[in-house]
């Protein structure tokens, strides 16, 4: 049992960062921990393991979809503007962002929660406000946000969310994107000069409700990169089973993770995200957001579920149970289309294949 | 380290990797691959290369190229320098070498093609054969023209297709087999490439600029052979590519017995099969099982490897050096072996004529034509398979190598860079030059990351893709991406030489085009509006277009303006074309130059073929005929038609196409002048012929189907039209001898009876009178009267929308009807009035309801649904029932 329940990526991977930190001798930009090459093959892997004090350690994939993209977003990050990643939620935009941070700066947890209520002064700086009094604006007085330790210390700060604050809040962005200098006036001479290695990686939900635009003025600081939800069934398996067993491992539930219950778990959120089945009829697609997290989430739901209270592996029940929480939480209509997707596809399944049949006799817990 | 990016410094195991050339792969891992199909591959096909295919001190040096690669053809210069051939042979149809002079004429621009047709009883085909000036097949012909020895075409003019009989038109360059081999496949998985286009241009666009020749060659020879090699012997004779093999091989052989130095240039994928004899070892036992299988090495198979029952054998020699060959294989052998034909010929640059037909049967006629090509057309990626994609680009960058500029790549991305930022400006799109700044830098950050000597054109793409689109990336922001790649594929249409043998039908097109200001020297659709009837210059213009079109559909369409022939938008005065050129368009011309030297020339004759075609009473259709060649500005060819129609007149019996020629000629006769036409003294003699016969027809109409209905209610207006100046063919009488008829289809009895109303010919009571007579008949002539009155509608609106005497009457036939027959004809009485427009049918239901004293308002409001109408009919028996149970009243 671990210390604690989501170890950053840079605790997670100490080891493959480590070795590879250690055999990289291609050249860095100025305060990288790793040449951007390395950086690449940290997360999307490579056949050929790295040594470590002797041993050899397998650089795994992380990261699942286009290779070429990773590329992309390294490049942005060593150049002149920030990287925004967009997409739909759950497409491991968040993910991405920290495995990046972690190779590139050693650290991903320099980050900045983007909320409807976030303000100028958690983007910059705030003041611990006894000190100021007592002794009056001073550097010690200062209390840095992760944008001026970012700054001050030449690593990438995280941007999460930037949508979800105000324009106005997200526009103060846009001077130090472009000048990489903050100005505190309330300290004599008080400019901070960003350090070399700086730069920031935002994420930003296009699709969901309640967000806010971005300026054009700064979206013009940033690189976009658009992240695809992922459109291989036997690779979003592959994912929902290897993170499945993680979230489980780390949950002290000791069961093995059931690929035929994955493969139909993928197969169905595959199905309805994308609007047609893979015989190729056309589905009604539910609004809310099927992402491979939420599969994940769905799996290791009904798998605990059926653990503490069945002791067993995961039912087939609980898998229905739990799908019908994440798939029907918008709105009635989504309940209908996923009642209509049991209706067709998983009843013309269940004549030929013993699972899609097993899951087609759950059908009563969706009414 | 002056090599190539995948090949290693020691020797010929040249696909050892160096790790950090090779993001992603590790040393080792190819030559596990190559070495699992077969023992030492590599190293053994790197000394046949040195040995056999490029060594210079041999008669023959053999050049593997990929089309339209520039620096292909940069290595092709070196060859040529160092080697000095006294001939080049080129992979290029063979009936095609008469034409070389042409193409090498400095007077010809790429793009250009030959066009290769085939036609024989059972099967016509037609081929391109495209060039462009990074080509190096148009290197060597230009190459050789400057060095002024003999250079010759030596592949196949035909290509096998199994099975087909309609024409098609391919590239005779076809590529698939090298691209979609398991090998290559396999090699992009590796070096981190998405597709074989970029680990082509990663390997020896951008790779091969700094490498060696030899090692240059003996990559290319390399490569292109393993991937062969994923193909067994009998997909490759399926194909037809053994077929073409022998064939260059005898050419091969006849020139190495006239010349000391021969270059043969020809697609890589070729190469190994061009060597003669045949190379002898393992290697050639390769096929895609043992590849697929790589896991275990197999023995060398080569007399164990019988082939299967039923298949082809393959023909291959034995170590004995003795030929096993199947009768099939024999029939190639001597063909190859030249011993066949008795009267050996030399070698003359000349098909020859010994050469054997590679399969039996395949006789027919062959053509070759020089004619210009575009960029969009041999732009692999849209759609004709054939050499490397985005060829702007590659043809900006030969012309780089071609001044011996350093850095060649960083300039071509810098100059589209530029022209992008400039053209999305122009669009007003948001792009800023610090757009083009970011993305240049992402280029080369790209560059390093991928280990590239110079970034290519997918990194020029990835760059736009992160520093151009803003927000997500989906079809509404991605103009800059859809923008930069018709940049790198250009818009550019060559030139050919004048020569003898341009088809001078196309000359006489290009000439013409000039002259009307048609821009035919770029691709992509362009617009023309034209003041027809105002301006004679722009009459021409139409008329050029026109005769274009009637020989080639796909070059030009009318927009909108009027239309002659049809009749419809005949208001109009402007004529609105939209035309594009295109090698196909080309290509079309020169199948018309059999019409015909000239447009002119080939219109008319086509014209006179279709007039003769058609049978001698289709005066209607030869009269539309007549009308197109006055479109044409044919005058001479309309005069001939002239007497044709008179012909066909006299023959004609059917109303229809009397009509459609009465149409024709009244409409030259009413607006010829409006076209420039000189006054035809025979044109209103032949006018009233045609009246004449059409009235004579009348009586025919009655019996007709009902779909000619339409038609001949179009006619019949004419004919009322027409007939106040041509009293003398009694159409009056007609009139009334077919209202006479009991036989006559209802709704025309409508459209008759309305028209002889509107001429005063009979009352208008008549009309009542015959609708109650459906009404009042049996129940099958109940149901013709919304028939009926469609042919009333159809032909008298006005008549109906003014005349409240009419509108009473239909009211009352109307409200006379049994329910159960007006639920029946429901239907069709809708259909009658939707002739009236929603304006019309306003103003109608205005009159109604003032016949009713409702107010015109009243109309707007929404029916009563019918359910509530239900329910409140029996709330409404409900609370009667209540009120009696209460004895209220």
């Amino acid at each position: 049992m671990q210390e604690t329940i989501k170890p950053p990526a840079e605790v997670l991977y100490e080891k493959q960062l480590k070795a590879l930190r250690e055999e990289d001798t291609g050249s860095r930009p100025p305060h990288w921990l790793l040449s951007p090459r390395s950086v690449r093959d940290f997360i999307i892997g490579r056949e050929q393991p790295a040594l470590l004090e002797g041993r050899e350690i397998a650089i795994t994939r992380k990261f699942y979809g286009n290779d070429v993209l990773i590329e992309r977003a390294i490049v942005t990050l060593a150049g002149n503007r920030g990287l925004m990643l967009v997409g739909e939620p759950g497409t491991a935009k968040t993910m991405l962002s920290e495995l990046l941070s972690a190779a590139i700066s050693g650290t991903s947890l320099n980050t900045v929660q983007g909320t409807a209520g976030t303000t100028e002064d958690m983007i910059k700086y705030s003041w611990n406000y006894a000190m100021l009094l007592d002794q009056g604006p001073s550097e010690a007085a200062l209390v840095p946000s992760p944008l001026y330790h970012g700054m001050k210390h030449g690593v990438l700060t995280r941007f999460e969310e930037i949508t979800r604050c105000p324009a106005e809040v997200q526009d103060s962005l846009i001077s130090i994107l472009s000048d990489k200098v903050m100005s505190i006036p309330e300290l004599e001479g008080g400019v901070l000069f960003a350090k070399p290695g700086f730069n920031i990686i935002a994420t930003a939900n296009i699709h969901d409700k309640g967000v806010n635009e971005m300026s054009g003025a700064l979206k013009r600081r940033f690189n976009f990169e658009t992240i695809r939800p992922i459109a291989n069934m036997t690779m979003e398996a592959e994912i929902i089973v290897s993170q499945s067993r993680t979230l489980l491992e780390h949950s002290g539930v000791e069961v093995e993770v059931d690929r035929g219950v994955v493969e139909l778990l993928a197969t169905t959120f595959m199905e309805l995200r994308q609007g047609i089945s893979r015989e190729g009829y056309k589905l009604e697609m539910p609004q809310a957001t099927l992402s491979t997290a939420e599969a994940v989430s769905v799996y290791v739901q009904s798998a605990m579920t059926s653990y503490y209270y069945e002791g067993g592996t995961i039912g087939l029940d609980r898998l229905v149970q739990n799908m019908l929480g994440t798939i029907a939480k918008e709105n009635e209509k989504d309940l209908g289309i996923l009642k209509s997707y049991f209706a067709k596809v998983v009843k013309a399944r269940a004549g030929e294949d013993e699972l899609w049949k097993a899951l087609y006799e759950e059908k009563r817990w969706i009414g | 380290m002056d090599r190539l990016g995948v090949s290693a410094l020691d020797g010929p195991s040249m696909l050892q990797t160096q790790p950090s050339e090779l993001p992603g792969s590790t040393p080792g891992e190819l030559p596990s691959f190559a070495e699992a199909a077969g023992d030492g591959l590599a190293e053994r096909l790197a000394s046949l290369c040195s040995e056999r295919v490029y060594n210079l001190s041999e008669p023959v040096v053999y050049f593997p190229v990929r089309h339209h690669s520039p620096v292909c053809s940069h290595h092709l210069l070196r060859v040529m320098r160092a080697y000095r051939p006294e001939i080049v042979l080129i992979e290029g149809p063979e009936g095609a070498s008469e034409l070389i002079p042409v193409l090498a004429d400095e007077a010809t621009e790429p793009p250009v093609s030959l066009y290769c047709t085939y036609e024989s009883d059972e099967e016509k085909a037609a081929w391109y054969y495209p060039l462009l000036s990074c080509s190096p097949e148009y290197t060597a012909l230009k190459e050789a023209a400057a060095r002024q020895i003999p250079c010759s075409f030596i592949d196949l003019d035909y290509r096998p297709r199994p099975g087909a009989m309609e024409e098609v038109s391919a590239s005779l360059q076809d590529e698939k087999l090298l691209t979609s081999s398991d090998f290559m496949a396999e090699l992009c998985r590796r070096m981190n490439c998405r597709s074989f286009e970029e680990l082509w241009e990663k390997v020896f666009e951008i790779g091969g600029l700094s490498a060696q020749t030899d090692a240059f060659v003996r990559d290319v020879f390399t490569y292109c052979t393993l991937s062969r090699m994923c193909y067994s012997e009998q997909r490759l004779r399926r194909e037809g590519e053994l077929d073409r093999e022998a064939n260059m091989r005898l050419h091969i052989r006849q020139a190495r017995e006239q010349y000391g130095r021969v270059l043969v240039v020809t697609g890589g994928f070729h190469t190994y099969g061009l060597l003669d004899p045949e190379p002898e070892g393992p290697w050639q036992a390769v096929r895609d099982s043992d590849i697929a299988d790589a896991a275990s090495p197999k023995e060398a198979p080569n007399e164990d490897d019988t082939p299967a029952p039923g298949t082809d054998p393959p023909m291959r020699k034995t170590d004995g050096g003795e030929d096993t060959v199947t009768p099939e294989a024999e029939r190639s052998e001597q063909a190859e072996s030249g011993k066949a034909s008795p009267g050996e010929q030399t070698y003359s640059g000349k098909p020859s004529t010994s050469l054997p037909e590679c399969s039996p049967g395949r006789i027919g006629k062959r053509q070759h034509y020089p004619m210009i090509y575009t960029f969009e057309e041999a732009d692999r990626l849209n759609g004709y398979a054939s050499g490397m994609p985005y060829v702007s680009y590659y043809d900006e960058l030969w012309a780089e190598l071609r001044r011996g500029r350093r850095s060649p790549y960083a300039r071509v991305s810098q100059r589209l860079l530029a022209r992008l930022t400039r053209e999305m400006r122009k669009q007003n799109e948001p792009v800023s030059t610090s757009d083009a700044i970011e993305a240049y830098s992402m280029l080369q950050g790209l560059t390093a990351l991928r280990g590239k000597r110079e970034g290519g054109v997918y990194e020029l793409m990835d760059a736009v893709l992160a520093c151009f689109v803003k927000g997500e990336f989906t079809l509404a922001t991605d103009a800059p991406l859809r923008r930069l790649r018709a940049l790198l594929t250009g818009d550019k249409i060559g030139r050919v030489a004048d020569s003898g043998w341009v088809v001078p039908i196309v000359e006489d097109v290009k000439r013409r085009a000039a002259t009307a200001r048609l821009e035919l020297r770029a691709t992509g659709k362009r617009k023309r509006t034209l003041d027809l009837y105002a301006k004679p210059r722009h009459r021409a213009v139409s008329q050029l277009l026109h005769c274009l079109s009637y020989l080639v559909p796909d070059f030009a369409k009318r927009e909108s303006g009027p239309d002659w022939v049809s009749g419809r938008h005949m208001n109009l005065v402007r004529e609105t074309w939209s035309y594009a050129y295109s090698a196909r368009v080309e290509a079309r011309l020169i199948e018309q130059s059999l019409y015909g030297g000239t447009l002119h020339e080939a219109a008319v004759r086509k014209l006179e073929e279709t007039a003769a075609e058609l049978p001698d009473h289709h005066s209607g259709e030869l009269a539309e005929l007549l009308l197109q060649a006055l479109l044409m500005g044919l005058q001479e060819t309309a005069d001939q038609l002239y007497a044709l129609v008179k012909a066909a007149l006299r023959k004609d019996a059917h109303f229809l196409s009397l009509c459609r020629t009465l149409h024709a000629l009244d409409r030259l006769h009413q607006h010829g002048r409006l076209l420039g036409l000189r006054p035809d003294e025979a044109l209103p003699a032949l006018l009233d012929e045609a009246y004449g016969r059409a009235v004579d027809q009348l009586p025919a109409i009655a019996r007709a189907a009902p779909e000619l209905h339409d038609e001949m209610i179009q006619g019949l207006k004419l004919l009322i039209m027409l007939a106040p100046a041509r009293p003398e063919h009694g159409l009056e009488e007609r009139f009334a001898a077919l209202l006479d008829d009991r036989e006559l289809a209802p709704r025309l009895e409508g459209v008759c009876l309305v028209l002889a109303i509107k001429q005063g010919w009979r009352l208008r009571r008549e009309l009542v009178t015959r609708a109650n007579g459906y009404i009042r008949g049996t129940p099958e002539q109940v149901a013709k009267i919304a028939i009926y009155l469609q042919g009333v509608f159809v032909a008298g609106r006005d008549v109906f929308l003014y005349d409240d005497e009419l509108l009473s009457e239909v009211d009352a036939l109307i409200s006379e009807l049994p329910h159960d027959s007006f639920v029946e004809m429901a239907a069709d009485l809708r259909l009658a009035f939707t002739f009236f427009t929603p304006g019309e049918k306003a103003l109608i239901a205005g009159r109604v309801a003032r016949r009713f004293g409702v107010r015109e308002s009243e109309l707007d409001r929404p029916a009563v649904d019918e359910r509530l109408l239900l329910r409140a009919e029996a709330l409404d028996q409900a609370i009667r029932r209540e009120f009696a149970a209460w004895n209220l009243t």
